[in-house]
C-alpha cells in the first residue's frame, strides 16, 4: 500500500515564468520536424527507385543504407553522426544540422521501402499500357504509378510523419534545444520534472494533432475521388 | 530528355508491300519451359490477322513480343523497318506507332475516360493540351462513348472499359493495332459491343493482329489466320480455308473442341463434306 502517490502535489507555478523558452523550442522542435520531412521523402523517393531498380550497381547500394539505418537504434545514429563524423573525417557539423541529417537519414531509410511497396503495388498492367504507348519511365512514374500508389501509401506516410515529431525529442541528446531537451533543463532547474513532461507531451499532441487531421482529410478526399 | 522522346512519331518511307511488322525467328522461354519455338511472321498494311490456338500455345506471348512487352529469347521484329532492341529510346519511339488493346483493359483508373486516351498523346507524342483533347473526343467517338467522357473506368461496363482502351489505342493514330484476346475478360453480353468496335475498324483500312477466342468474329473480319500451337505457327491461311479446310490434325482437334455444342452453323464447307468437328447441333445452356 502506497500513499505517497497521493502526497505528490502537483505544482505549475513555474509555467508561467518559463513558457517563452518553450514556445522557442517548441518552434525549434517545428523546424527539427521541417526539415527532416522534406529531406527523408526525398530520400525515400531515390532511394526506393533504387530499390526497384534491375542494375545491381544500384539496388546493392541502396540496399545497404536502408538496412544500415533501418536496423540500428537511431540514438546510435544520432551520436554517431554528431560525435563519430568529427572524430573519423575531422568534419564537424553543429548540433541543428548534425540531429536533421541523422533524422532524414533513418527516416528516409523506412520511407524508401514505404515508396517501393507502393509503386510495387500498382498492377504490371499500368506500365505495359503506359510503355505500349511510347511513355517514358519517369513521366509513367509520375503520372501513372506515383498517383495510383499515393492513395496506398497514404495511410504509412501518415503515421511515420506523426513518429517522426516524437522523435525528434531524441535529438535532445546531442544538446540542441528543442522541446524535450527543454524539458530536461527546467526539470532539473525546478524541480518539477513531472509536470515539465506533461507540459511537453501536451506541446507534442498540439504539433501532431493538425498533421493527423490533415491526413485523414486527404486519405478521404483520395479515396472519394471515384468520380 | 533524349532527342528520340522530343520525336513526337517516326515517320518511315515504306517502300510498297513492305510489311508492316516482320517477325523472324522468335523464341521465347519462361524459365524451362518454351512459350515460342521459332515463330516467322509478316503483317502487311491494311491487313486484319487473326491468332488462335489453345490456351497456353504461345499466342499471347507472340504478339506481346511484336512491341517487346516481351522480349524474345531469340529472334528479330522490325516494325515499320526498324529493328526493336530491348534497351535504348528507340523502342520508346516505335511504341508509339503500335496500339496495344490488352485483355483486362489496363485502363488508368485514377483518369477519366477522356483523360485515359489523352495521355498517352500527352506523355508519349508530346500533344498539346487541346490537340490531345480532339484527339480523344474523336476517338471516344469513333467508340460511341462521347458521353462517358468524363466517366471513370470503374463507373463504366467491361464493355464501355474496352472500348475506351481502343480508343485510347486509336488516340494515338497507330501503324497498327495488336489486340490481346479482347474479349476474354468480358461477361458473354458484353463481348458484342467491343466485337462491333473492332469490326468497324476491321472495315477501314487498318493493320490489326488479333489474339482471339472469338472464332466467329475471326471467321468474319479476319483476312488471315494464323493457328498456333506448342509455341509454332501450325497453319495459316484465309479464314474459309483454317475453318472449313483444316489441314493438321491439331487445327481439326483444336476446331472440335472450339465448336463443340456450336452445331455445323459456323462451319459448313464448301464442298458439303461434313467437318470434322463433333458439334451436332445441341444446345447447351448458353
Amino acid at each position: 500500500m502506497t500513499v505517497l502517490a497521493a502526497d505528490y502535489i502537483f505544482d505549475f507555478g513555474w509555467v508561467e515564468a518559463n513558457l517563452p523558452i518553450f514556445f522557442r523550442a517548441a518552434f525549434l522542435t517545428m523546424q527539427i520536424l521541417m526539415w527532416s520531412a522534406v529531406i527523408s521523402v526525398a530520400i525515400g523517393l531515390v532511394t526506393g527507385q533504387m530499390l526497384l531498380a534491375k542494375s545491381a550497381w544500384l539496388r546493392t547500394p541502396a540496399r545497404i543504407y536502408v538496412d544500415a539505418f533501418r536496423l540500428t537504434p537511431m540514438i546510435f545514429q544520432i551520436v554517431a553522426i554528431f560525435f563519430l563524423l568529427p572524430i573519423l573525417f575531422d568534419i564537424n557539423v553543429a548540433a541543428f544540422p548534425s540531429g536533421v541529417i541523422a533524422l532524414s537519414l533513418n527516416y528516409g531509410a523506412f520511407f524508401s521501402e514505404v515508396f517501393k511497396a507502393g509503386v510495387q503495388s500498382i498492377e504490371k498492367g499500368q506500365w505495359e499500357a503506359a510503355h505500349s504507348m511510347g511513355i517514358s519511365n519517369t513521366k509513367t512514374l509520375v503520372r501513372i504509378i506515383y498517383p495510383q500508389a499515393l492513395k496506398r501509401m497514404l495511410p504509412p506516410i501518415g503515421n511515420m510523419l506523426i513518429s517522426l515529431t516524437k522523435d525528434t525529442s531524441l535529438v535532445s541528446i546531442i544538446g540542441v534545444a528543442e522541446l524535450f531537451n527543454t524539458a530536461q533543463n527546467v526539470g532539473a532547474a525546478t524541480f518539477r520534472q513531472i509536470e515539465v513532461l506533461v507540459l511537453v507531451s501536451l506541446f507534442y499532441l498540439v504539433i501532431n494533432l493538425p498533421l493527423a487531421w490533415q491526413v485523414e482529410r486527404m486519405n478521404k478526399r483520395l479515396n472519394n475521388d471515384g468520380r | 530528355m533524349t532527342a528520340a522522346e522530343k520525336t513526337p512519331t517516326l515517320e518511315f518511307e515504306l517502300s510498297e508491300g513492305a510489311p508492316v511488322i516482320r517477325a523472324r525467328g522468335l523464341h521465347k522461354s519462361f524459365g524451362t519451359f518454351a512459350a515460342l519455338n521459332g515463330v516467322d511472321l509478316d503483317v502487311h498494311r491494311g491487313e486484319v490477322l487473326c491468332i488462335i490456338g489453345p490456351s497456353g500455345s504461345g499466342k499471347s506471348t507472340f504478339l506481346r513480343c511484336l512491341n517487346f512487352l516481351e522480349v524474345p529469347t531469340l529472334g528479330t521484329v522490325e516494325v515499320l523497318g526498324q529493328q526493336l532492341r530491348a534497351k535504348g529510346p528507340s523502342l520508346t519511339t516505335i511504341r508509339r506507332n503500335i496500339g496495344v488493346v490488352f485483355q483486362q483493359f489496363n485502363l488508368f483508373p485514377h483518369m477519366s475516360a477522356l483523360e485515359n486516351v489523352m495521355e498517352g498523346q500527352l506523355s508519349g507524342l508530346g500533344r498539346t493540351k487541346s490537340e490531345a483533347k480532339n484527339g480523344a473526343l474523336e476517338a471516344l467517338d469513333r467508340v460511341g462513348l462521347t458521353d462517358k467522357a468524363q466517366s471513370r473506368p470503374q463507373a463504366l461496363s467491361g464493355g464501355q472499359q474496352q472500348r475506351v482502351a481502343i480508343a485510347r489505342a486509336l488516340a494515338m493514330s497507330p501503324k497498327v493495332i495488336l489486340f490481346d484476346e479482347p474479349t476474354s475478360a468480358l461477361d458473354p453480353e458484353l463481348r458484342a459491343e467491343v466485337l462491333d468496335t473492332m469490326r468497324k475498324l476491321a472495315l477501314e483500312d487498318r493493320t490489326m493482329v488479333i489474339v482471339t477466342h472469338e472464332m466467329a468474329f475471326a471467321r468474319l473480319v479476319a483476312d488471315r489466320v494464323v493457328f498456333v500451337d506448342g509455341g509454332i505457327i501450325v497453319e495459316e491461311g484465309t479464314p474459309q480455308q483454317i475453318f472449313d479446310r483444316p489441314k493438321s490434325e491439331r487445327l481439326r482437334k483444336f476446331l472440335s473442341l472450339v465448336f463443340w455444342g456450336e452445331g455445323r452453323a459456323t462451319t459448313t464447307t464448301e464442298s458439303g463434306e461434313v467437318p470434322d468437328h463433333t458439334g451436332k447441333g445441341t444446345t447447351t445452356d448458353e
